[in-house]
């Protein structure tokens, strides 16, 4: 094979361009909620290189050629973007060490996992510390320096005097504050809800990640069928619950632009390994991640189902692969 | 027009398109790469004579040497110089006669029998005769060379193939970047004034030219593997088959084809036209492309021959290739000499779905690598569809030469296929054997008791006293008193 003929894309550059495309998110990230994540990312990653090549030392392999194409570094990335980030370093590497391990080299390393390894880190964090992955900081009242908030991810359990400043994530104050709409003197009218999803942070986050996604769809390094029917999905039956509800329920555009929606639509679905493969059967799997992210929002134990969708639709991908498959071949 | 799902557009990149075509001079000895000689030591054979199954002599003169080897056997021919034809060709009265004595191969790569093709469809009337013109891989430019030089010859052919084969029409398909050859061969159908000739510009992007993907772009029609062009009313010649049928009609065959020798370890890029048989080494060496013949280009990097084209031709180090016993055949169509630096490793599969957006055959190479020797999954994601046009490997990502795993597992499902005929027969064997015995033991019983019936239908003699003495007793002839007394 002539080398001249090949395109010039490799998995390096892939994964170097997913990384480039996750700055404007990030940066968003890090201005409206805490720089800290910046350090949640430098240690995920750190961590992750290590646990990788330790490894693929116990596999007898080279570290190096595993560590070359850098896609440990984009889901340490990814993981690091996911987790709020006050959680503390030691539970935060210990999700980063699941993530390597039973999300990635126990398949037998890269394009062998069924499942997303971020999300295996996510999901393993979400239900080995509840507490601290359900609590957020609230940038709106946050008084903390960068220093202060280091300090404080150090200790082995979170101190609870950081109970004042911290707060339930985004969407699920908006779930408790429609419950108890009712029973309040002043309700609160889909006007003040609406006013509080857009003064917070996430839909100036979502939308770096938004970019990010765009630019990446213009590279060609995704396609987009995942992200667009993920996008649709929520929106439809974000809309179609508002419309049908009585109580104050955060709007379909505004279901799309808080939460995870860009970061995962774009960053984590779109991860090819553990996703269907022909358009068709992509097109599927993006319409189940957002009905599961959706169900799990609304009716869940959990604020965001995002990372539970991806891996439950991470099951059904090969079955949908061989569904349309022989319905292709009939 | 409109281009069909998948494939890549690539620079043509045809190098030797500034030059004519150059003739190679007769080499000394000309070489046969074939199996079942026909022919011992020291005949004397005519062009066009059979000299093994399938391979003709490509010009009159002895055999000077025939080695066996493992797989194959190689004949060496000393040619006398006059190229005397045998009587077959130069008597051939009609044109089916003509291409039978001339013995035609398809010059488009898969090396069918011309006469078979034809005789199968002789006068069928079906709807379309396609000439494949396209020449969509780069590089390869002989096509479009005998096009450029001898556009009323190829024309003239396709006259012929029409008359056969009784087609309504005749589509001409070049891709539209060979501007001079399609002036060529516009200028050559006005010159004809043959109406059912139509020439059809196809968009340029490979693998256009490849028979499944060209009849697909032109009419629509999906062929699977075992399908012939003629299922769906179409027959598929190429354009420098066409140009073999003038000549052989005419009733001067040319036992020979254009090769295209390109790439950038070669001195002179060019086309030459040179007869079956002749040695590659003669054939470089003549056109001063001799690997490791230039002085000027100091060799670095690996350097690969390959015996077809850059992309479906067949892979070898100069070292591994032995040039002087390998030689031209109707199959090949270009010698692409490269060197590169470069080398990329392979890296895992990450299912990025590239090579699914290429493939021009709608196939899954990312489920057929994953499942490279699971029989079932193959066959359900129809590996044997695959062309093996290597538009897969140009894109991945992961630098993995899917087409090559390909390979692999096509013997993998033939060898399954074939083990799965010799279990049939052997199970008809068995079953065969085990009637047999049955009637057997039935026979045999039968001729027992057919024994035992005439044992009993004609008795000894004994036992025929015994009977008579018994008759004679009843009927009182002998008294038991007389006996005892």
């Amino acid at each position: 094979m002539s080398i001249e003929l090949r395109s010039s894309n490799s998995v390096t550059s892939v994964m170097l361009l997913v990384l480039l495309a996750l700055i404007p998110g990030t940066a968003t990230y890090a201005w409206l909620i805490s720089p800290i994540v910046i350090i949640n990312i430098v240690f995920c990653v750190l961590i992750a290189i290590a646990a990788e090549a330790v490894c693929m030392w116990l596999r007898n392999r080279s570290a190096l050629s595993a560590l070359s194409d850098g896609s440990i570094i984009l889901a340490a990335t990814l993981l690091a973007l996911a987790v709020p980030p006050q959680l503390p370093f030691w539970q935060l590497g210990l999700g980063t060490v699941a993530m390597v391990v039973l999300g990635k080299q126990l398949y037998g390393g890269l394009g062998q996992n069924l499942f997303n390894p971020a999300m295996v880190g996510f999901a393993f964090l979400m239900v080995s510390f509840p507490q601290t992955m359900t609590i957020w900081i609230d940038s709106q009242q946050q008084s903390l320096s960068m220093g202060e908030l280091i300090q404080a991810k150090w200790p082995l359990s979170v101190n609870s005097q950081w109970d004042s400043i911290t707060q339930a994530t985004p969407l699920e104050s908006i779930r408790l504050a429609s419950q108890f709409a009712a029973d309040q003197v002043a309700p609160m009218t889909q006007v003040t809800l609406n006013q509080y999803v857009i003064n917070g942070p996430w839909p100036v986050i979502n939308l770096g990640f938004l970019v990010g996604g765009l630019w990446l769809l213009y590279k060609r390094v995704i396609s987009w069928h995942i992200p667009l029917s993920v996008i649709a999905t929520l929106f439809v039956l974000h809309g179609l619950l508002s419309l049908t509800s009585a109580q104050p329920q955060i709007g379909a555009t505004l279901a799309i632009a808080s939460g995870a929606t860009m970061l995962g639509a774009f960053f984590i679905a779109t991860d090819p390994v553990t996703a269907a493969t022909s358009n068709v059967a992509r097109v599927i799997y993006g319409i189940g991640i957002g009905s599961l992210t959706f169900v799990i929002r609304e009716w869940g134990g959990y604020p965001e189902g995002f990372a539970f969708a991806v891996l439950l639709m991470n099951m059904c991908a090969p079955l949908i692969d061989l569904i349309l498959n022989r319905y292709a071949q009939r | 027009m409109s281009a069909f799902r998948g494939g890549i557009a690539l620079a043509p990149n045809k190098q030797g398109l500034s030059k004519p075509i150059t003739v190679v001079p007769l080499p000394s000895e000309l070489v046969f790469n074939t199996n079942k000689p026909l022919v011992n030591i020291g005949d004397t054979v005519l062009a066009g004579q059979n000299i093994a199954a399938n391979t003709i002599a490509s010009t009159s003169g002895h055999i000077s040497d025939i080695q066996t080897h493992r797989s194959h056997s190689t004949i060496t021919l000393i040619p006398d110089g006059e190229s005397k034809y045998t009587p077959a060709i130069t008597n051939a009265e009609n044109p089916i006669a003509a291409i039978e004595a001339a013995g035609l191969t398809g010059l488009g790569g898969a090396g069918f029998s011309t006469l078979k093709k034809l005789q199968s469809q002789q006068c069928a009337e079906l709807v379309t005769l396609v000439i494949n013109a396209a020449e969509c891989e780069p590089m390869i430019a002989c096509d479009e060379a005998l096009m450029l030089e001898h556009a009323p010859q190829v024309i003239s052919g396709i006259n012929t193939l029409m008359q056969i084969t009784c087609c309504l029409q005749c589509i001409i398909a070049i891709e539209d970047t060979k501007i001079a050859a399609i002036n060529t061969i516009k200028q050559a159908l006005v010159d004809s004034a043959n109406p059912k000739l139509q020439l059809r510009v196809i968009p340029t992007r490979y693998p256009g030219g490849a028979e499944t993907v060209l009849l697909r772009q032109l009419s629509g029609a999906q062929l699977t593997k075992s399908q012939r062009p003629a299922d769906h009313d179409m027959l598929c010649f190429n354009v420098a088959t066409a140009y073999s049928v003038h000549h052989a009609v005419a009733n001067q065959p040319i036992f020979g084809r254009v090769v295209t020798i390109a790439g950038n370890a070669t001195n002179q890029p060019c086309n030459v036209s040179a007869l079956f048989g002749t040695p590659l080494t003669h054939l470089l060496q003549h056109t001063n492309n001799l690997p490791g013949s230039s002085t000027a280009n100091p060799p670095t990097g690996k350097m690969t021959i390959k015996i077809g084209g850059p992309l479906s031709g067949r892979e070898s180090n100069a070292s591994v290739i032995d040039l002087a016993n390998t030689a031209v055949d109707p199959n090949c169509n270009a010698i692409i000499i490269e060197r590169t630096n470069q080398t990329a490793d392979e890296q895992a599969c990450i299912r990025c779905g590239n090579c699914a957006d290429v493939c021009p055959e709608s196939l899954l190479p990312q489920q057929l690598f994953r499942y490279q020797s699971n029989v079932d999954k193959l066959n359900e994601y129809q590996l044997l569809n695959c062309i093996e046009c290597r538009c897969c490997d140009l894109v991945c990502p992961s630098a993995i030469q899917l087409t090559d795993y390909f390979k692999q597992s096509k013997q993998i499902l033939q060898k399954q296929s074939q083990l799965q005929v010799d279990a049939q027969l052997a199970e008809a064997r068995y079953a065969a054997r085990e009637t047999r015995l049955v009637r057997k033991a039935r026979e045999r019983e039968q001729e027992l008791l057919e024994k035992k019936r005439k044992v009993a239908i004609a008795p000894t003699p004994a036992a025929m006293d015994i009977a008579a003495a018994l008759a004679r007793a009843k009927a009182g002839l002998i008294k038991p008193s007389d006996k005892t007394s």
